[in-house]
């Protein structure tokens, strides 16, 4: 066997850190998972690494790579956690990321409510300076204002600032000037531009994405810098590779000046993850399911490809609804996050009713049961009193969990003031956070026109497996797949998902006076850059393939398309004549139709850089089950659904359960990072790759298992 | 029923929806338009074999819009029978009277085929940037002056476009190309959908959708009636005046709440008028429609079975039952006071789901020529303040009734000769209350033409500012200034050079309950952010703020508040 190489896929969640380690050179694996530190995550990072090296007995020096994905972005929106951030903008447009685009998203609700914008009003100044629309300066920059907006904003407390003016996706110079200003001054206060973060047209789009850039800044870097500092301690001195949010990867840099393309890379390690056991099981139809210790996040996948939005919007406020969320304009795993996890806090609201989330309890001070101080009731504690987990099998036991506090909680906070026993209370928890869970997953899924029962549920995540049984119930799934490693599925799916990275270029030309050499350059020089991104994560030059994308409409239309364009290296090849085809093609398959006398341009030009997947094989199959038992290894006491009754329910070991038997629920399936729970509704099997599946005994035909 | 077919008809409700939903979308995408493809002024809807509603897109569209394809498509299908309808058609219509109120909505339908059966249509209707006449503004005295009026005809003929109909539009429309591109955008949408509808039928294992149809409208209509037993019931009166180029105009409307059945009246409301004000029918009743779903039913999607127990009458010739040739463009600047009237007339039963009066828009409307020579004709809507809730603040640039957006301003300046100064809130504008109507948004801009061009900035409140309830204030009235001093009527149409600077807004909403019970922080936060002046915290609010620290004095503010008596900013003519 030769020297160890290995490659570590982190996973920051809100509540925990969970941590997949592979040994190219031998196909070993090891897990690790605990809690995230809130208020240096970072410190978690190299605990659980050395950790990992250690029951490896492996060094600093054998780590390949590490691939890295967080939450703490789109946490620091939900939980609005970010920066205190200010907003100069053009004098007389302050209001723009309030007014938004001015649209009720519902046509019937008298009670629909927006987002509080991330910089309220009072920390969003206007100073004097005006572009046209073709760039050119109108009214030059007054600095002698901006200097007193930046002294003003400074001497409240904002640590960051956005930057966004009028038409800068068409010139820079304004906006770079403040910049030097603010540098000049306060060379530590942090600034986004627009021009920079998404240099395109629209302003609201533009500027709210710009915000929310400089909202989460300050937190993403000072994290990198001291994740940075750190792994040097152990000797890891190479790139930190993050995850971005449509699914590439990129160096730390590109994560440090743009977290917010980081915003979803956490739960896209996840969907990769599903998509490589779906592609095992021959299944080309999931729903992700993954639900951690903060929220929880459905994404549709059809025919093993995730769809991919650039009109992303996060932290939904009113009924998981579209529009209801801050818009984001950035390529991005088109999925559902919602305020529901394991950490989410259950209280009661001024009507006697139960509300589960979206305030979490984090990792600090964490779930009531944690015994670190919390005394809210949270969905893990109701978990907890159910009987669905094992008090001294947390974490495989390495933390304890107390089910006194977890009741305390739950009785006075909610049991109670109802006027109900704690089982009845916690089972209220159990079924709200899960009816939540469905209704959400109703609506993602009928904005798409899909129907729930044509997939396959794959669950995964510490809480997802708890959960699963009873979402799926509600949505009329009849199939789940519970991965193994579900618990860390996270940081698994970042050393399954491609390595790419997609650069973009404005050159707006119509066809009828393409421009072959300037266009040629720009796509050389960004296939280039991808080359070096690639580079720098290990992908060996000849490995790494490009796809070539340009976005474009006919003359006067107000939205593009994205047209593949199918020549795999050969920009000198591009002509009009051939782009016109490929428009015409893209075009007539998503509208069915095309208009030969209406003139066509290009607005914007991508490169997609993309290595080959890597398929690692985990696991040897069956091997690590030798020692399986077809009997339980306990019973427990498990409360049932009407919160008044208890029923002894069979647990398993994970590592000891019989591989492709048929067994009957209810059940309880342990390992370290997660309980599949399993009622009475269902049948499961284990698989030779040791995934569980279950099946719903009352909507499954014996021939559809 | 059990709950297996509750399950299913929920499903299948539910895809028809996201079916419009995507034909939104799509003709979104496909469109080449502002007010379309920024703006979303448009609607999406499947209907059954006789024309029925059953789906419609709910994140988009306008109030009269939606209505108007309801009415419309049957009247389709009365002059082109389902029987005679073959794959490949596609009607047009535009008519006032059949469809949404006005010529600038075109509605285009196509029929949908299953197994060689015409099994329902799929429609959209979308504000096209021109018809022709005057253009688009309240100034046109009768129907012939209002453009070109496109009777119910056959666009497409089994695929074959109607070259004809098409070449006329073109010479009689200002901005051709949009209009055309934004027709077959409509074309292309309704295909999508028709075919989305098809594979779905199949997948059901339905022949067609007229199972799927009874149940959604039973159940609709059911829950509306189950709603109207748990109402008070009885009969209320409610009026409101609006002011159309200095002619004072009433609506007047009586509502009676039944068991099973709402009786809405409009006797009592003022005579047509020989200005683009009027309503059709058609558009009167789709605002009190709209009002009543919002107030009753807001979470069932909308369809046929909603309209069975409503009742709106107006007599003929009024204001709001327009007789031809009325001038119908601007009829927005009526039907705000509709919808208000309805919500009055909900509160007065003690109907509880209602909301303050809101000021809803501007619609700023131009043509001319550009320095370049080139004609142009560009409708820019901005939002402003909404009335307050039961339960929460107005929103600030944001309409109501209607729910269409605004469209950027960067886009503006790149499709149009407008360049914009300013665009933002204006302090002390929402009607206070314990609930705070919506901010009004000021847009102050000059029109970069050759010579002289033409500009409306259509608002509803200069006049007659937004109502409170409940105690709650009126908000901010509507302006339209003209180089700072120049106090236009907003009915008017006037001419502009590019040296004129123009101001308007569309005023504040109302406000919810009386404003010295509202949470002294939230008027704090407010003063903070500018939206409320210190004067008005002390004098309306009554919270005690310390102008330097800008802090509450709870003492104080108790003092006062313990003698407040109701005091108003404004002086309060109504």
């Amino acid at each position: 066997m030769g020297k160890p190489q290995l490659s570590i896929g982190v996973d920051v969640g809100g509540t925990f850190t969970d941590f997949f380690f592979y040994d190219f050179s031998s196909g070993r694996v090891e897990t690790e998972k605990l809690l995230t530190s809130a208020s240096e995550p970072e410190k978690s990072i190299v605990e659980g690494i050395r950790n990992g090296l250690n029951r490896l007995r492996s060094t600093g020096e054998d780590i390949q790579s590490i691939i890295h994905g967080t939450t703490l972005i789109v946490n620091a929106i939900i939980e609005r956690k970010g920066a205190r951030t200010g907003l100069i903008t053009t004098k007389g447009f302050r209001d723009i990321i309030e007014a938004r685009k001015e649209k009720r998203y519902d046509l019937y609700d008298l009670g629909l409510e927006l987002p509080a914008p991330l910089v309220p009003r009072r920390y969003r100044i206007g100073v004097t300076e005006r572009m046209d629309e073709k760039g050119e300066i109108l009214t030059p920059l007054d600095e002698s204002e901006v200097n007193a907006a930046v002294e003003h904003l400074k001497s409240v407390g904002v640590e960051s600032l956005a930057v966004c003016f009028l038409h800068s996706y068409r010139s820079p110079i304004h906006e770079k000037r403040v910049a030097e200003l603010i540098g000049n001054r306060f060379p530590s206060l942090a600034v986004c531009l627009s021009s920079e973060v998404v240099p395109e047209i629209r302003e609201y789009e533009r500027f709210s994405t710009t915000v929310a850039n400089a909202y989460t800044l300050p937190i993403i870097s000072k994290y990198l810098n001291s994740l940075a500092l750190r792994l040097k301690e152990i000797n890891y001195d190479r790139e930190i590779l993050v995850m971005l949010s449509h699914g590439g990867i990129s160096t730390q840099e590109i994560g440090r000046r743009y977290p917010i393309r980081l915003v979803e890379s956490g739960p896209v390690g996840g969907v990769f993850g599903s998509i490589k056991i779906a592609r095992e099981n021959g299944i080309e139809n999931i729903l992700c399911f993954d639900m951690g210790g903060t929220t929880a996040k459905l994404c549709v996948v059809n025919d093993l490809q995730p769809s991919i939005t650039t009109e992303y919007e996060v932290a939904r406020v009113h009924r998981f609804k579209r529009g209801s969320g801050i818009s984001l304009r950035l390529p991005a795993i088109d999925l559902l996050e919602i305020g529901a996890g394991g950490g989410s806090i259950a209280k009661l609201n001024s009507l006697g009713f139960i509300e589960v989330g979206p305030e979490s309890s984090g990792s600090m001070p964490g779930p009531s049961c944690y015994g670190f101080g919390g005394i809210d009731p949270t969905v893990t504690d109701a978990d907890l009193i159910l009987g669905y987990l094992r008090p001294d099998y947390f974490l495989g036991g390495k933390q304890s969990i107390d089910p006194t506090a977890a009741k305390r909680s739950v009785d006075e906070k909610i049991a109670k003031p109802l006027g109900v026993n704690t089982l009845a209370a916690s089972m209220a928890i159990y079924q709200t956070v899960n009816e939540n869970m469905a209704n959400a997953a109703r609506i993602y899924l009928s904005e798409k026109g899909e129907n729930a029962e044509r997939y396959t549920l794959v669950a995964f995540g510490g809480a997802g497996p708890v959960h699963v049984g009873s979402l799926a119930r509600a949505l009329s799934v009849r199939h789940i797949l519970v991965p193994r490693f579900a618990g860390i599925a996270s940081a698994l799916g970042f050393l399954v998902a491609p390595k790419s990275f997609e650069t973009v270029r404005t050159y707006i030309c119509r066809l009828e006076s393409f421009a072959s050499a300037e266009i040629t350059a720009l796509i050389e020089e960004m296939i280039e850059e991808g080359r070096r991104v690639l580079q720098r994560a290990e992908i060996p030059d000849d490995q790494i393939e490009f796809q070539i994308k340009a976005d474009m409409r006919y003359v006067g239309q107000k939205h593009e398309i994205t047209v593949p364009i199918n020549l795999t290296l050969k920009p000198e090849s591009l002509n009009a004549v051939y782009l016109l085809q490929c428009f015409e093609a893209e075009y007539r398959r998503i509208f069915g139709r095309i208009y030969p006398d209406i003139p066509i341009e290009a607005l914007s030009w991508r490169v997609v850089s993309t290595a080959p997947p890597s398929t690692p094989r985990f696991i040897s199959s069956s091997s690590q089950n030798s020692n399986y038992r077809d009997q339980p290894s306990a019973w427990r006491d498990v409360v049932e659904s009407t919160g008044s009754t208890t029923a002894k329910w069979p647990v398993f070991r994970w590592d000891q359960l019989p591989v492709a038997k048929r067994l009957i629920g209810p059940a309880l399936i342990e390992d370290p990072y997660t309980t599949v729970v399993i009622s009475s509704f269902f049948d499961f099997e284990m698989d030779e790759r040791l995934s569980i599946h279950l099946w719903d005994r009352e909507t499954t035909n014996d021939d559809q298992r | 029923m059990t709950i297996n077919d509750s399950l299913f008809t929920q499903v299948r409700w539910s895809r028809l929806i996201a079916i419009c939903e995507e034909q939104a979308r799509s003709l979104l995408r496909a469109s080449f338009s502002s007010m379309a493809g920024e703006a979303e002024d448009f609607g999406s809807a499947i209907f059954d074999r006789s024309g029925r509603l059953i789906a419609q897109a709910e994140s988009t569209g306008t109030v009269s819009i939606l209505y108007g394809l309801v009415r419309g498509v049957k009247h389709m299908l009365n002059k082109f029978p389902s029987e005679s309808l073959k794959p490949g058609d596609v009607l047009i219509g535009n008519d006032p009277w059949l469809f949404s109120g006005h010529k600038y909505d075109v509605t285009v339908a196509a029929p949908i085929f299953f197994k060689e059966r015409m099994i329902g249509m799929t429609a959209t209707c979308l504000h096209v940037p021109d018809v022709g006449g005057l253009g688009f503004g309240p100034s046109a005295k009768d129907s012939y002056e209002e453009g070109i009026l496109i009777p119910i005809a056959k666009f497409i003929s089994q695929g074959k476009l109607n070259q004809e109909l098409i070449d006329f539009l073109s010479v009689n429309v200002r901005s051709s190309d949009q209009v055309i591109g934004d027709l077959m955008a409509q074309v292309t949408a309704n295909e999508i959908a028709g075919r989305k509808v098809v594979s779905s039928v199949e997948e059901f294992q339905e022949q067609d959708l007229e199972r799927i149809s009874k149940e959604i409208r039973q159940r609709t209509e059911t829950a509306l009636t189950e709603r109207l037993k748990q109402l008070p019931g009885g009969t209320s009166e409610y009026e409101a005046r609006a002011d159309i180029l200095g002619k004072e105009i009433t609506v007047h409307c009586r509502l009676t709440l039944e068991k099973n059945k709402v009786r809405i009246d409009f006797a009592g409301t003022s005579p047509q008028v020989d200005k683009g004000v009027n309503c059709t029918l058609n558009v009167t009743t789709a605002f009190v429609v709209h009002a009543l779903k919002c107030s009753l039913l807001p979470d069932v999607p909308n369809n046929d079975g909603f309209f069975v127990p409503v009742e709106v009458t107006a007599p003929k010739g009024c204001i709001l039952n327009a007789r031809w040739p009325a001038a119908v463009a601007a009829r927005h600047m009526i039907t705000t006071f509709v919808s208000s009237c309805v919500f009055g007339a909900l509160g007065r039963l003690n109907v509880e789901s209602v909301i303050a009066e809101s000021a809803g828009r501007v619609i700023i409307v131009s043509r001319g020529v550009r320095p370049t020579g080139d004609e142009f004709v560009y409708t820019y809507p901005t939002r402003c303040g909404m009335g307050a809730r039961p339960n929460s603040d107005g929103l600030s640039g944001h309409m109501f009734p209607g729910a269409v957006g605004t469209i950027p301003v960067e886009i503006v300046e790149n499709n149009s000769p407008i360049f914009v100064f300013r665009k933002e809130f204006l302090c002390d504008s929402g009607g206070p209350g314990r609930h705070r109507g919506g901010c009004d948004q000021v847009v102050e801009f000059k029109i970069q033409c050759r010579g002289e061009a033409s500009l409306a900035c259509m608002s509803e409140r200069a006049q007659f500012p937004a109502r409170g309830v409940q105690g709650g204030l009126p908000g901010a009235r509507s302006q339209f200034v003209v180089n700072g001093e120049l106090f236009v009527d907003p009915k008017k149409t006037i001419a502009v050079t590019d040296r004129d600077i123009i101001t308007c807004s569309g005023g504040g909403g109302g406000g919810f309950y009386p404003s010295h019970s509202r949470d002294p922080e939230k008027v704090l936060a407010d003063v903070c952010d500018g939206v409320v002046s210190l004067e008005a915290a002390r004098e309306v609010y009554r919270v005690a703020i310390t102008s330097d620290k800008l802090e509450i004095d709870w003492a104080e503010t108790k003092r006062w508040r313990d003698n407040a008596e109701e005091k108003n900013p404004r002086d309060l003519t109504d």
